[in-house]
């Protein structure tokens, strides 16, 4: 096996025991199968690296192997400590009937034979090198965000933040060297990310078959493989963001803190991903504040405020470097002139947005499979949950048409060189949240529905009162 | 109705049969699987044949072709850039001299060359304008034509690719 291949496996070995140590640390509770344990670990320490390589660039410090090492350490040390006092039961394992246990093989099948490819790919799409290699190989070349590569208007897309070339970057620095083509492989981190994760903290609420199921069809999807292997931000952003808006829509239905721990880590990740993130994750806890009810929201609103929080260095960094956004002003969100004179812009923009949502070449039936669960949803009791999903899904849809309406670049090449591309979240994120709406009522929901069947009755009783 | 297809299936109230929200639940759930399965087998060919086709195309490249690969693919040749790769290097800022010629739809051969060079000869970084580069990276151009006192210089044979460091 080749060194720098080693390199990226141990790099990714070690987010894994990172993840082993820094779950129960941010409250998710130890699962009894160990392929559970592996899978959530993964999910929990990609994630957390990729936060910690985007946040330490801004400062120019560089996330080498020893301090990826030293935190995996330090956390595990921590975590084995608390566990000694920690009463926290483990999630017990489901009994998972055959088409489960087939659909989750598949997923895996699908996955190694897309490694296959990642490991031979070279950089080929434009903004995959222009943008987000360029960016991961000066990251490994400088330590950190410095110099013309973030600050010149000669390169591009300065605005968008450093997860991802944080992450490639991180990947170098265990190879040795920065290899373009061996970069990809760590592309396949977010989908077993996202398909790890979603089955680890999703599975003890929803029903396994319908999960297993989701999430082969995603993985099959033709527009995620071949996006993923381009080495765009879209995908990545698509599996954090998928994975936040459901561990949210999951917690609105079961009350389950981890899950909005789940939330807060996932969407703080895809605001570090790129700039939609910032705005499909303000999405969600807005969405999410209009249903959790007046008791929940505080928690809500500390999600909303880490994902703020760990936002915010990366934004700092923009302001102090005077990199402004070359494609649109946010300022003329507000002007109502500019918004009237662009206003041609937003019928070519709705139209296109919605047809690359339901091109079945590219997405399969995965918009079907969303509506069924929003429709499910509504229909059949979990109305908090349904609302909330459409409402995610409105915004969202509505924050990227805002943004093709308020650009200044021609708006036929603008829709045509990333419309494809920019609903990605919208239909993962739409197909994932499918089986936590049509999941069994939670014991939440029960004690909520009984308590107004009783309020029912006692309000009957008094009325009915002489 | 429910009691009668109780009574016809011979089953106890609520023993047996789950509560009715529930089976609905369950049938909408058995819906949406069916849904997901219909949209993974259709994908299945199509995303299988697809990995296997560009696995195969890449699987053939040597290493020096997937390193051009990129700028292949855009119409520049790559066995320039490493020519140029060789030449510069950290704290350099490099300017562009190319010559001016279409390429492609969407850029022509001076915008490919700075977008492919800003990539390939990192830690080198791109000047945007002469006065604040130190090195000028020259592409079928004569760098003498820029009427910048030139120290050293390196050629690719005789071809008319230079770099060229500026005397300050």
């Amino acid at each position: 096996m080749n060194v720098r291949l080693v390199g990226i496996l141990e790099a990714n070995a070690l987010m894994v025991v990172f993840g082993l140590g820094l779950s129960p640390l941010l409250g998710f509770r130890p699962r009894a199968l160990l392929a559970e344990r592996l899978a959530l670990a993964y999910a929990v320490g990609f994630t957390a690296t990729g936060i910690l390589a985007a946040e330490l660039a801004a400062v120019r410090v560089p996330t080498d192997w020893w301090l990826l090492a030293a935190l995996a350490a330090v956390t595990l040390l921590l975590a084995r400590r608390r566990r000694g006092g920690a009463t926290a039961t483990p999630v017990a394992p489901a009994r998972l009937d055959a088409l489960t246990i087939v659909a989750l093989i598949a997923v895996g099948a699908v996955l190694a034979k897309t490694a296959t490819l990642l490991a031979v790919k070279p950089l080929l799409e434009f903004d995959g090198w222009a943008i987000w290699a360029t960016r991961a190989r000066a990251l490994y070349e400088f330590g950190g965000a410095t110099g013309a590569v973030f600050t010149d208007a000669t390169y591009p897309a300065l605005q968008h933040p450093l997860l991802l070339p944080g992450l490639e970057a991180l990947d170098g620095r265990f190879m040795g060297a920065f290899d373009g083509t061996l970069i990809h492989l760590q592309l396949l981190g977010f989908a077993v990310a996202l398909a790890g994760g979603a089955w680890a903290l999703l599975r003890p609420v929803v029903a396994p078959p319908l999960l297993a199921a989701t999430l082969l069809a995603i993985v099959l999807a033709p527009a995620f493989s071949d996006q993923l292997a381009t080495n765009y931000a879209d995908i990545p952003l698509a599996a954090f963001v998928a994975l936040g808006v459901a561990c949210l829509a999951a917690w609105l239905r079961t009350d389950e803190r981890e899950l909005l721990v789940g939330a807060a880590l996932f969407l703080s990740a895809a605001a570090l991903t790129k700039n939609e993130g910032e705005f499909f994750a303000l999405a969600a806890y807005v969405a999410g504040a209009c249903v959790c009810g007046r008791g929940r929201l505080r928690p809500l609103a500390i999600a909303a405020a880490v994902t703020v929080a760990l936002d915010a260095p990366w934004r700092i960094w923009i302001a102090a470097h005077h990199v402004d956004v070359a494609e649109y002003s946010l300022g003329d969100l507000v002007d109502y002139g500019y918004l009237r004179e662009h206003s041609d812009r937003v019928g070519p923009a709705a139209h296109e947005l919605a047809g690359q949502i339901l091109r079945t070449q590219a997405w399969s039936y995965l918009v079907p499979l969303a509506l069924v669960g929003i429709v499910g949803a509504l229909a059949l009791g979990a109305h908090r949950a349904g609302v909330f999903a459409a409402a995610w899904l409105v915004l969202a849809y509505s924050g990227l048409l805002v943004v093709y309406w308020i650009s200044t670049n021609p708006v036929t090449s603008n829709l045509y060189n990333s419309s494809n591309r920019t609903v990605d979240s919208l239909v993962v994120a739409g197909a994932l949240l499918a089986p936590v709406l049509l999941a069994p009522a939670s014991a939440a929901e029960r004690a909520e529905e009984r308590g107004a069947g009783e309020r029912e009755q006692g309000g009957e009783a008094v009325r009915g009162a002489p | 109705m429910r009691e009668r297809v109780r009574r016809w299936a011979g089953v106890r109230p609520s023993r047996v049969l789950p509560p009715i929200l529930r089976d609905r639940r369950a049938a909408a759930g058995a819906v949406a699987a069916v849904v997901a399965l219909a949209s993974a087998a259709n994908s299945l060919p199509k995303t299988w044949n697809h990995l296997d086709r560009e696995h195969d195309r890449y699987a053939a490249m040597d290493e020096v072709e997937r390193r051009h690969a990129f700028a292949t693919q855009l119409g520049v040749p790559g066995d320039p850039l490493d020519f140029f790769a060789a030449n510069v290097g950290r704290g350099d800022r490099v300017f562009y001299q190319v010559k001016p010629s279409g390429l492609g739809h969407f850029l022509d051969l001076p915008q490919s060359v700075a977008a492919v060079g800003r990539y390939y000869l990192l830690p080198a970084v791109a000047a945007p304008h002469l006065r604040r580069a130190n090195v000028v990276v020259s592409w079928e151009q004569d760098p003498a034509l820029l009427g910048v006192e030139l120290g050293e210089q390196q050629r690719a044979g005789l071809q008319l690719l230079f770099v060229s460091r500026i005397a300050r």
